[in-house]
């Protein structure tokens, strides 16, 4: 059976062809404006890379902030849902898993069975979202994929206390006027980005294997930090950014 | 003005009743009172010859409120403010506040300070209605609401006014309740947004009109089951902006029972028809169920949702809470807790009065209602 899943982020609109319970193609482009004509361009380009026509996939679901705009879609699930269907297919013994995106952050513990036990979401507070690491990557002048390379180069640990982005951005231009490190400015700032999400996995519960989906799963200084914090070991999956729409391909296939 | 809306029209006028409220007013030549929920009997001021409006929030800019209660201060309590201090104030010759929380405590004097031309009365029932005093303690306050108001316009009021009034208030609540019965067996009747705004606007117009309207809907009503809905509750004090419940709709949620004050709480606060109208509305409050456990048994307010959760056969409690609501937050760890320790399923809808988007309620809500038909939550 061939099914599609896209997931239609606040920055990023991913899509993934599954046949067979395998990923046969994917496709990602910015959400821009038009949140609409940008899942249907990436579902073309991820049926293209997967030589697959439109006619023969079953289902096509959507999940993410704007699934609401698709509707072309014959279903739809929820991000929490999609996150933990995703990291289900992908790492089968994963319990607890963190979606980090650019505007929202979710922690989600699972059962054996891989059902949702308990999830939180903090979607008001950009202090534990991508978007404050790119506003960060700017103000340090450096691209956003160095900020992992810059927090293994950091020798002081600064303690960062603004829980909000703006105010942390405050915090952030009084650093570099008091001439501090670039690299212990990203340590600070990932791992107050680290804290927020560590707090809402204490909500949840933590329950190993534990796993990082979503944009911020690809910075390792983010994912140090939370593993610092609690003492665990994370796995990420290979193109953790797709995970939400394979959970949409998952559940379109169920 | 009420006397003939349908379904639709209902929903639009509970969304912004003050346009034909205003216009009411000029037509009837008569002055409206407006009262913050939940304790004042409005049949008091009914009989009086005002129009008691319910003053249940706005969803438009705060302007002016916050200079004069704090952004952690209660949702409702200052969009009620805003909602008299910049757009409808002029609508209203009074106000009449109850004292039912700590943000509501003396919040009349705020009132009285921002509205210095207008009538503005206190009405402080007791919260602790098991003890001996209480009785006498709000049958005061009734009399003294009734001589306030007396004193203010120039009139008085006979039993035979306040009966005819207790009359016209029940029968409002009584064909509301009929009606909600009818929606909880056969939830494709109509949507919950069509029937918790057809409670709200009944606390806002004049209820010898609506009537009128209530007895025609219900008349034209064909029962209707419906497929897949899933039997809620829904626990909280008001449940607004009111396209929250077309998210309820949407995920086909058929709500089966609740403690609003603008749903189950306003509907049951019937008063008996004895001929003694003051004993008869200081029994209803000390009947009435309270929202808060604040200075009472902090378990009465768990034994209470778990009651009306087993009643009712839901399947889930959805709570809502009132972004900063004191008397919630004080309350909600606990009843949580406890209502997990009895692994009940229970999602926490976060409202603010001012919310834009309702994209992130959604998405928890759609999420909680996942899981729950994957049977874990």
């Amino acid at each position: 059976m061939i099914t599609a899943g896209i997931d239609s982020g606040a920055k990023n609109v991913k899509a993934v062809i599954m046949k067979d319970g395998r990923v046969v193609g994917k496709a990602m482009a910015p959400a821009g404006l038009d949140t609409k004509a940008a899942a249907e361009n990436v579902y073309n380009e991820a049926l293209s890379a997967a030589r697959i026509a439109k006619k023969d996939v079953r289902k096509v679901f959507i999940t993410g902030a704007g699934r609401k705009g698709c509707d072309f879609a014959q279903g739809e699930v929820s991000e929490v849902s999609a996150a933990a269907k995703g990291i289900r297919f992908i790492m089968p013994n994963v319990r607890t898993v963190i979606d980090i995106g650019a505007e929202e952050g979710k922690a989600v513990r699972l059962s054996q069975d891989g059902d949702v036990v308990d999830y939180a979401i903090n979607e008001k507070c950009a202090a534990g979202a991508g978007t404050f690491v790119e506003a960060v990557a700017r103000a340090l002048e450096t691209d956003v994929d160095k900020m992992g390379d810059l927090y293994d180069r950091s020798t002081k640990e600064i303690d960062m206390n603004a829980q909000c982005a703006v105010f942390a951005e405050s915090e952030l231009v009084s650093l570099i006027h008091s001439q501090t490190a670039k690299a212990d400015i990203a340590r600070a700032v990932l791992n107050a980005i680290g804290d927020r999400v560590v707090s809402m996995m204490r909500r949840v519960g933590v329950e190993k294997d534990v796993a990082a989906t979503g944009g911020m799963a690809l910075n390792r200084g983010f994912i140090r930090a939370v593993e610092k914090e609690l003492n665990i070991t994370i796995s990420v999956p290979a193109d953790p950014q797709y995970v939400g729409a394979i959970g949409a391909a998952v559940a379109a296939a169920e | 003005m009420w006397e003939n809306l349908n379904l639709k029209q209902i929903v639009e006028y509970a969304k912004d009743p003050y346009p034909s409220i205003r216009k009411w007013l000029k037509e009837k030549g008569k002055k409206a009172i407006g009262s913050t929920i939940a304790d004042v009997p409005e049949e008091v001021i009914y009989a009086f010859g005002f129009l008691p409006v319910s003053l249940i929030g706005t969803d438009k800019p705060l302007k002016k409120a916050p200079s004069r209660l704090p952004d952690n201060g209660c949702s409702l309590a200052r969009s009620n403010l805003e909602l008299a201090l910049s757009y409808e104030g002029d609508l209203f010759d009074g106000f009449v506040l109850p004292q039912v929380c700590d943000t509501t405590q003396h919040l009349s004097d705020i009132w009285r300070i921002s509205f210095p031309g207008k009538y503005v009365e206190s009405y402080l029932a007791p919260r602790q209605v098991d003890r001996p005093s209480a009785r006498y303690w709000v049958k005061e306050e009734i009399e003294r609401l009734i001589a306030s108001l007396s004193s203010w316009s120039g009139r008085s009021v006979s039993d035979k006014a306040l009966n005819d009034a207790i009359a016209i208030h029940n029968e409002n609540k009584k064909i509301l309740e009929e009606i909600y019965e009818i929606k909880k067996q056969n939830p494709g009747t109509m949507t919950n947004k069509q029937f918790f705004s057809m409670v709200k606007l009944a606390m806002q117009v004049d209820k010898g009109e609506f009537n009128k309207t209530l007895k025609s809907i219900k008349a034209g009503l064909k029962p209707k089951k419906g497929k897949n809905y899933t039997d809620v509750i829904l626990v909280g004090i008001t449940c607004d902006p009111p396209e929250v419940f077309d998210l309820f709709d949407e995920i086909k949620l058929n709500i089966v029972g609740d403690s609003l004050v603008t749903g189950s709480r306003y509907l049951q606060s019937i008063v008996a028809q004895n001929g003694n109208p003051v004993e008869a509305l200081t029994e209803r409050h000390t009947r009435n169920g309270f929202f808060s456990p604040i200075h009472d048994d902090v378990y009465k307010h768990f034994e209470e949702v778990k009651a009306l959760y087993n009643a009712t056969n839901a399947k889930a409690i959805i709570y809502v809470h009132i972004e900063f609501c004191e008397s919630q937050e004080y309350d909600l760890p606990d009843l949580r807790r406890m209502i997990r320790q009895e692994g009940i399923p229970m999602h926490i809808l976060d409202t603010e009065y001012q919310t834009v988007s309702l994209s992130h309620l959604r998405t928890r809500l759609q999420a909680f209602f996942e899981s729950l038909k994957g049977g874990s939550l």
